[in-house]
């Protein structure tokens, strides 16, 4: 069998062929530059066929990574792998994404085995940003299960890092595995809850390394191969994406039954100010500087975070949006003795941008700050081709709702009970600069 | 090649419209095949970026493959390759971009990246047999309020742009503040029918002299303001009055200053297109300046207005005659210069 397969769910795009008549090789390649998948996809099937010597009109089955993964990267995928079936009349393997990574585990310690053949939890985790993940977990290595050797215990989905540790750990307990196994950028992302979670449950955690640790267009090929011998090929027109997270705006529509997610929290952690800040304020001179922050500043930023809210963000969170793994923008507020009073960051996808967090000290509010770190933010992300910014606000928050709107977000809805701990609602808001 | 004729596969999927169209020799439609999403963004006031892109991938292969069987041909006739690569949604874009390039791919067809504003004006070229360049356009949509000098099929000038909001954006606002709902631009032409297009006289914003640029955001604003102080003087609002006093003062100075344009270069025919060139205050206005300075109108019907991949397929076959082909590297571009 002469197989395509193709995955763009994740920062690189891959393509991987295989003649399986021929030769068990896997000719593979993956894109060198993030987020150019429409680009850098077609040249790439080209080459991949072409070092094969597998000529287009011989294909047998064109398999894709049908997601979770980025919505963009899923859609590229689809649209191409489904319009090629279309185009050459050929039958079509849907690989789950997260289920893919089971067979990245042969490649990276041999042959399926845990070395030493301990019973493993495989768990692939997607990053999908403030603290949440696509994420599933596998059964590999147990004994008397039948072919293709491993079975789903934590179901693929959507969930905060905290509840799919837990649920990890006690599959792990229920099953007698020793070992878990972490995959994909949401394992980078949320590490140290993760080293600490495996630590308390006495896990022996490990961690994928280098190009098997992500999304992989050779791991699609496997599977498509194991689905293929099980009959479990699609016509196009029964291939479709799996987003695991409905849009924005269908959550919003239906947000009345969206009660116990958790998210960003934003409420104002009542303190007396310090002796030391105090004496900073005195001496302060009114003088408030604007400039982009970076990865030096994390400590400052972090600090600054825990002053102004009740669920502040630890540091390796703000390493997270700080490390250049991410298209982040971050403004800083300082004042004339170098010292960061308030800042604003938000993250950009594609021409689509969100304010993660606006903090200003509390000692310093009333002034603008945020206003003029607002202002920074909107201009650079215009500048950036950031067309849409949207954010989220307590409802109760007149102040900030007032000053969003002000510079040009409108309300887009309302999530009711958006703040686990208080059940406030939160309002979304969006700016457009079309 | 089928009977004779040189068949262009068009694909477009820029904003709410999936779209697959087969022409013959650019302009011979042998299908135009318009999945909309009007209905699904409708629930939400405007469209919506990802549920758009959602829908593009959920209809496009569908779409395609209708847009053969209607035409009756098979993908092995297909000569060219015609897909909307900009300016537009990204997200939206890509879709017809990745399925366009897979098909080039598929079956070693030539492909060709189509700016939606080219295609927009071939929309002409469908509509009028005998229209041939020079020619002036105006193109009026939700995204667009241009000023193009078509010197030929692929030399194009643009002579002005709207600097802030488009008209049909500028439309679609006022809309909502009336309470009309989305999508305004027909909302706001039908009410329109029905009041005093001078009952209010807002501000025409025509910017310097001898600039054909427009600037629509003035006019919203005064409209806002408007309605609002006449609320707080407890005074009824006639939302036909506004409706119509608006639609006028846009018209107005679309309608000034596409022919004072058409005048300079000494063009005497002038070609509308876009979603808003269905508007009928607009295509009557139109009609009278131009049949005042002898200039020769050109207006699609409004299947041809709203976007079509019959157009792009049509801008692609002039397109692939000049010699104008992409490649397997054809990107989408959210914002592309014409």
């Amino acid at each position: 069998m002469k197989i395509l397969a193709i995955g763009t769910t994740g920062a690189l795009a891959s393509v991987a062929v295989q003649d399986t008549d021929k030769e068990q090789k896997i000719y593979y390649e993956s894109s060198n530059d993030e987020m150019n998948h429409l680009q850098s996809l077609f040249p790439m099937i080209s080459r991949v066929l072409e070092a094969a010597g597998v000529s287009k009109a011989d294909i047998d089955l064109v398999a894709v990574s049908k997601g979770p993964g980025s919505f963009t990267g899923i859609r590229i995928g689809i649209a191409a792998a489904r319009t090629l079936a279309q185009a050459l009349s050929l039958p079509m393997a849907a690989v789950p994404t997260l289920e893919s990574f089971v067979y990245a585990d042969e490649e990276s310690t041999g042959s399926g085995q845990t070395a030493g053949g301990a019973v493993r939890i495989v768990c692939p985790l997607l990053d999908a940003r403030r603290s949440q993940v696509y994420a599933a977990a596998y059964l590999v290595g147990a004994a008397g299960d039948a072919s293709p050797g491993y079975r789903e215990v934590v179901k693929g989905g959507a969930y905060s890092i905290k509840d799919f540790m837990a649920l990890a750990i006690a599959a792990a307990g229920d099953e007698g595995a020793s070992v878990l196994r972490m995959y994909g950028d949401g394992a980078a992302a949320y590490i140290s809850e993760i080293t600490a979670a495996a630590a308390e449950a006495g896990l022996v955690l490990e961690r994928a390394i280098g190009e098997s640790a992500y999304q992989n267009a050779k791991n699609v090929l496997r599977m498509a191969l194991v689905m293929a011998e099980q009959g479990r090929t699609l016509s196009w027109e029964e291939v479709g994406p799996d987003y695991m997270r409905k849009s924005e705006a269908e959550r919003k529509l239906a947000a009345g039954q969206l009660g116990k997610k958790t998210g960003r929290k934003k409420n104002l952690k009542k303190e007396q100010p310090s002796a030391e800040l105090l004496r900073a304020l005195a001496e302060d001179d009114g003088v408030v500087s604007c400039r982009a922050a970076s990865a030096k500043d994390i400590d400052a930023l972090a600090a600054l975070d825990a002053k102004c809210f009740t669920h502040a963000w630890s540091v390796a969170a703000f390493k997270g949006e700080l490390d250049g793994t991410k298209k982040t923008r971050y403004i800083a507020a300082e004042n004339s003795r170098g010292e960061i009073i308030g800042f604003a960051g938000a993250a950009y996808v594609l021409d689509e941008g969100e304010i993660n967090r606006v903090a200003v000290h509390p000692l310093f509010r009333g002034r603008g700050i945020a206003g003029r770190m607002l202002d920074e933010l909107i201009a650079d992300a215009e500048g950036s081709g950031v067309a849409e910014l949207m954010l989220e606000v307590r409802e109760a928050n007149r102040s900030a709702i007032a000053l969003y709107k002000d510079k040009g977000f409108r309300v887009e809805g309302k999530r009711d009970g958006y703040y686990a701990e208080t059940g406030e609602n939160a309002l979304l808001m969006r700016r457009s600069s079309r | 090649m089928k009977n004779g004729e040189f068949l262009t596969l068009g694909i477009e999927s820029s904003c709410d419209e999936t779209a697959a169209s087969v022409t013959g020799n650019g302009r011979h439609v042998l299908s135009n095949v318009i999945s909309s999403q009007i209905a699904i963004h409708t629930q939400y006031g405007g469209v919506v970026p990802e549920i758009a892109s959602r829908h593009h991938l959920d209809n496009i292969n569908t779409v395609i493959a209708q847009a053969l069987d209607e035409a009756c041909v098979r993908l092995e006739d297909i000569d060219l390759i015609g897909v909307t690569h900009g300016p537009g949604l990204i997200g939206a874009l890509l879709i017809g971009v990745a399925a366009a390039k897979a098909l080039a791919f598929a079956r070693d067809i030539p492909i060709v990246g189509v700016h939606h504003l080219q295609g927009h004006i071939s929309a002409n070229y469908i509509a009028a047999p005998e229209l041939e360049p020079p020619f002036t356009a105006v193109v009026v949509s939700g995204g667009n309020t241009d000023i193009i000098d078509v010197r030929n099929y692929n030399d194009l000038k643009l002579l002005g742009v709207t600097r802030d909001d488009a008209a049909g954006e500028a439309m679609d606002k006022v809309a909502r503040v009336l309470g009309l709902g989305y999508p305004g631009g027909p909302k706001i032409d039908a009410l329109a029918k029905q009041g005093n297009p001078h009952a209010v006289e807002f501000k025409r914003v025509l910017l310097e002299k001898g600039s054909y640029d427009f600037s629509f955001s003035g006019l919203k604003t005064g409209v806002l303001n408007y309605v609002n102080s006449q609320k707080q003087r407890g005074e009824e609002i006639n939302t036909a009055d506004i409706a119509a006093s608006f639609q006028m003062a846009v018209m107005e100075v679309i309608v000034m200053k596409a022919v004072s344009a058409a005048k300079k270069f000494g063009r005497k025919k002038l070609a509308l297109a876009g979603g808003v060139a269905a508007n009928s205050l607009l295509r009557g206005m139109m009609e009278e300046a131009c049949a005042k300075n002898s200039i020769q109108l050109y207006r699609p019907q409004p299947v041809l207005c709203t976007d079509n991949a019959a157009m792009i397929s049509c801008a692609a076959y002039y397109m692939y005659k000049d010699g104008i082909t992409d490649d397997m590297t054809l990107d989408a571009c959210p914002v592309l210069d014409f």
